[in-house]
Parts: C-alpha cells; sequence; structure tokens
C-alpha cells in the first residue's frame, strides 16, 4: 500500500531525490525568501536611533534640586546622543576610506564615478555554516540595485561576488569558496629602484580552497615567482571586474607540469567584515 | 515531537552561524547539526527520523551557499544508514539504542556507552562531509581527494569533542531521573508500608 508506514522511507528518499536534481532557479525562490527573512538580524544588531533631546525645558519653576536632576538626565542624554553621532561619523569615516583607498588603486585617468556605483553595505552574518562552502550575507537587495555577479570590496582589497540576491538582502561567495574563479595576476614586490622600473608578471586563475586560503592556477613557469609576491584582479573583457584591487599574498608555490600553483594568503580577515562595498558598473541595470 | 527537534536544530544553527565560529580552528568548526541527526536517527522510528533530518539538511541548505536539496538528502543518507545499523549495534543487557517508547525521554540514554555513540556520530560527520565535499570536487575539482579526507575527518574529530559533552550530559541527565525515580519509588513504599501498618 502506497500510504502505509513501511513504505513511508522509500516515498519519502524519492522526494528527496526529486528535489535534488530540480532546476537551480525552481529552487532560488525558496532561498531568497528565507535571505529575506535574515534582514531583521540588521536591525537587532543595529543602534538604536532616538530621539534627539534638546534642553529647552522650562526649569525655572522648579526647586532646585529638582532642577539639577533635570539637567543631571539632560546632560547624560545629550552624552548618549554626542556617542550615537560619534559612531555614527566613524562609521561614514570608514566608507569613505574605503572608497578613497579603492579609487587610489585605480590608473589616474581612470575616473571611477563615471564607470561604477559604489553600494556600500553592512554584513549581516559572515560565516557559512556548510563549513565548505565561503560565504556571507549583507543587508542589499534588488531594491538596493544589486544584481548577481557584482564584484564586492573592501577598500582597496577584493572580497568576492554577488552570488544570490533577493529584495533585500544578498548572499556573497568569497573568493575562498571552492565556486570562485577569476582571472588574477601575481606580480614581483620591488625591493630596489631597478626592480621597480622591471616589474615581472604572470597571468592564472584565482580558485577558492574552502580554507581560509585560495590558490591561483596556471601560472606560466616562465615567470620566476616567489613568496610575498602580490596577487592583484586583471581587467575582464566585459569591464564588470576593475584591474588593480588587492587579493593577498602568495605564501607558497607547488610544481604542476608547465604551471605553478600558487597558494595565496588573502589580506583581508573575512570573519572581521563588518561593511563592504559592492562594484555596479554605470549602464548595467 | 518532530518540531521539538526541528526547534533544537534551529537553535543549533543560529549558534553555529553566530558563536561557533570563534571556535573555528584554522578554518574547521564542529558540525552540531549532525549530532541532532545522530540523536534524531538513534532514538526515533525511521520514517519520522528521514523527515525530521531531511528537514535539519534543508535548514542548513538554506543558510549555507549549497544548492538548496545537496544537505536535505545527505542528512537524510546519512540518517538512514544510522537507523540501520542501529539494530546490529544494539546489544542485550547494554542496548545502544532502545525505540520501545513513543516519545522523547532522558530515560533513553541510560545503559548505554558513550564511546560508541561519540564513535558512532564521528563516522557519520565523516560520511556526511566527505560526501559533500566530494560533491564539490566531482563539481568544481578545487582541491584534492587527499584534502577531502583530511578535512572531513578533522571535522569528525573537533565534532566528536563536543558529541562527549553531549552524551556526556545526556547520561548526567538519565542518571539523574533514574536516581530521583528510586528516591520517589522509596517514599512510595515507605508510604504504602505506614498505611498498611496503620
Amino acid at each position: 500500500m502506497l500510504g502505509s508506514r513501511k513504505n513511508t522511507p522509500i516515498i519519502f528518499f524519492f522526494l528527496a531525490l526529486t528535489l535534488l536534481f530540480l532546476p537551480a532557479h525552481w529552487l532560488s525562490q525558496p532561498e531568497l525568501l528565507l535571505l529575506t527573512c535574515l534582514k531583521p538580524i540588521n536591525y537587532l544588531f543595529a543602534e538604536s536611533v532616538e530621539e534627539p533631546v534638546l534642553p529647552d525645558q522650562d526649569i525655572s519653576s522648579l526647586s532646585p534640586v529638582e532642577q539639577v536632576k533635570v539637567m543631571r538626565k539632560q546632560v547624560a542624554d545629550l552624552k548618549a546622543e554626542l556617542q550615537q553621532v560619534y559612531n555614527e561619523n566613524r562609521r561614514l569615516s570608514q566608507q569613505l576610506q574605503a572608497i578613497a583607498d579603492f579609487t587610489g588603486t585605480q590608473p589616474q585617468n581612470f575616473t571611477w564615478s563615471k564607470n561604477y556605483q559604489l553600494i556600500t553595505a553592512n554584513v549581516l552574518i559572515n560565516h557559512d555554516v556548510s563549513g565548505w562552502r565561503k560565504s556571507l550575507v549583507i543587508n542589499r537587495g534588488s531594491h538596493n540595485g544589486i544584481a548577481s555577479g557584482l564584484p564586492v570590496i573592501s577598500g582597496r582589497y577584493l572580497v568576492g561576488k554577488v552570488s544570490k540576491v533577493s529584495p533585500f538582502t544578498s548572499r556573497i561567495q568569497l573568493i575562498t569558496d571552492p565556486g570562485f574563479r577569476i582571472r588574477a595576476h601575481v606580480v614581483s614586490t620591488p625591493k630596489t629602484v631597478k626592480e621597480k622600473s622591471k616589474l615581472i608578471q604572470g597571468e592564472g586563475v584565482l580558485e577558492g580552497y574552502s580554507t581560509h586560503r585560495t590558490a591561483l592556477k596556471w601560472v606560466s613557469r616562465d615567470v620566476p615567482v616567489q613568496p610575498g609576491w602580490l596577487v592583484f584582479t586583471s581587467a575582464d573583457f566585459y569591464q564588470i571586474w576593475p584591474r588593480g584591487l588587492i587579493i593577498g599574498t602568495v605564501e607558497s608555490l607547488v610544481e604542476e607540469g608547465y604551471f605553478y600553483r600558487l597558494k595565496i594568503e588573502p589580506v583581508i580577515d573575512f570573519n572581521n567584515l563588518s561593511q563592504v562595498i559592492i562594484l555596479k558598473k554605470k549602464g548595467n541595470n | 515531537m518532530r518540531f521539538m527537534f526541528i526547534g533544537i536544530a534551529f537553535f543549533i544553527m543560529i549558534l553555529q552561524m553566530t558563536l561557533l565560529s570563534f571556535l573555528e580552528i584554522g578554518s574547521i568548526s564542529p558540525d552540531l547539526l549532525l549530532l541532532v541527526v545522530v540523536l534524531v536517527s538513534l532514538y526515533l522510528p525511521t520514517s519520522r527520523a528521514m523527515m525530521i533530518n531531511w528537514s535539519i539538511g534543508l535548514l542548513k541548505d538554506l543558510a549555507s551557499h549549497s544548492t538548496l536539496g545537496t544537505l536535505a538528502f545527505l542528512f537524510m543518507f546519512v540518517g538512514l544508514i544510522v537507523s540501520l545499523v542501529r539494530f546490529p549495534l544494539m546489544l542485550e543487557r547494554r542496548p545502544l539504542t532502545y525505540q520501545g517508547r513513543g516519545d522523547f525521554s532522558p530515560a533513553w540514554f541510560g545503559h548505554e556507552d558513550i564511546s560508541v555513540r561519540v564513535i558512532l556520530s564521528g563516522s557519520v560527520v565523516f560520511v556526511c562531509h566527505g560526501l559533500y565535499g566530494l560533491g564539490l570536487y566531482f563539481y568544481y575539482s578545487s582541491f584534492s581527494l587527499a584534502f577531502i579526507l583530511l578535512r572531513a575527518g578533522l571535522i569528525a574529530v573537533y565534532t566528536s569533542f563536543f558529541a562527549v559533552f553531549l552524551f556526556f550530559l545526556l547520561q548526567l541527565g538519565h542518571n539523574y531521573t533514574l536516581m530521583r525515580k528510586i528516591k520517589m519509588d522509596k517514599v512510595e513504599m515507605v508510604r504504602s508500608r505506614r498505611s498498611k501498618i496503620l
């Protein structure tokens, strides 16, 4: 009998198997719904915004003791407000610094404001529970103009790319995720002026490694790579990825046939990331 | 009952998303949700355990970057294996599992060897993470098979430490309820004797 208790595991097994092989775009909606549910977390961790307390209360009719009490309360409220303004100022300064850092990496003739729209976002969850994938969730979504595939940076450093977008939140695939692929190049770190004039470069493909490290594959063995060399993003054909964002430094290298496989240590500590910037190329709506 | 387990799983998932990142050692963190899967598979009927494990996996799928349904299927699969092996592992005097009752109670965790359950939990974590890593290997081929085995093994060992605490706490809970029951029985016996004398 179909509905008997004995057959339940078999029916359930096949149901689960069917879900596994359903097209990914059919399943994206429930995932996005959950991502949207994560939005309230942002309010939980956000600092409370209160109405400003203005010391305009008439205290002349009060007794001196009560006057002192009211004034003390006003001083405490103003202190709290000052702290709030100070925190907000610090946060905005950090954002400005991050944008300035990013523009500093670009060539002088490059006007980023003409090419890119910068969308700042706070990190809601900076840890992936799967143990193998590496991702984080931010508090900006399609309502803020975010689309899948956009690069995510923190200052002059590359963080990853947008992989899933819901109306109010998005999931970022980090550069350490095994599914992350991008063109990148390794550059020598000059110690003398003579070396500066002769920078050595080598191209490769950056791949995540499920750990805190990434790998740069397919770097030609003609390039004399050494540990400590810097790894930057390479410009792509569609110019979605800006050239020159710092990824990390070379930790070690392994020979694989005619190529090197470089182990890269990212500059960013993803566990302590609180803010990111999403780069949206202008004209891509 | 199933909602209680899903509630526990949801709580653990929140814990894993927030606090457990501090317990990360070299990108290896314990998988406490799989311990819930082991518990569910050991102490609930197979069909119900499959359903709950699938729900727990789906919850984890939604909270991670993996494709929806992958971990749900994997959790259900490893849960089913545990449900199948619990009977061969069951001993007459020291049963690993006990399925006679219809509900969850601390008394279920009595007279069992903690080490057996911890090894079983470790094996489940190893198999689950190994299979997940294999899936990533065939899909992305970013890392080697040796790396997958090593990583799955380390996660299993790390999670087993938490399994020791979990099962030890459950054992303590069982001992406490058992002692309380004995005490209550004694009191009841004294009362009945008194009433007989009077």
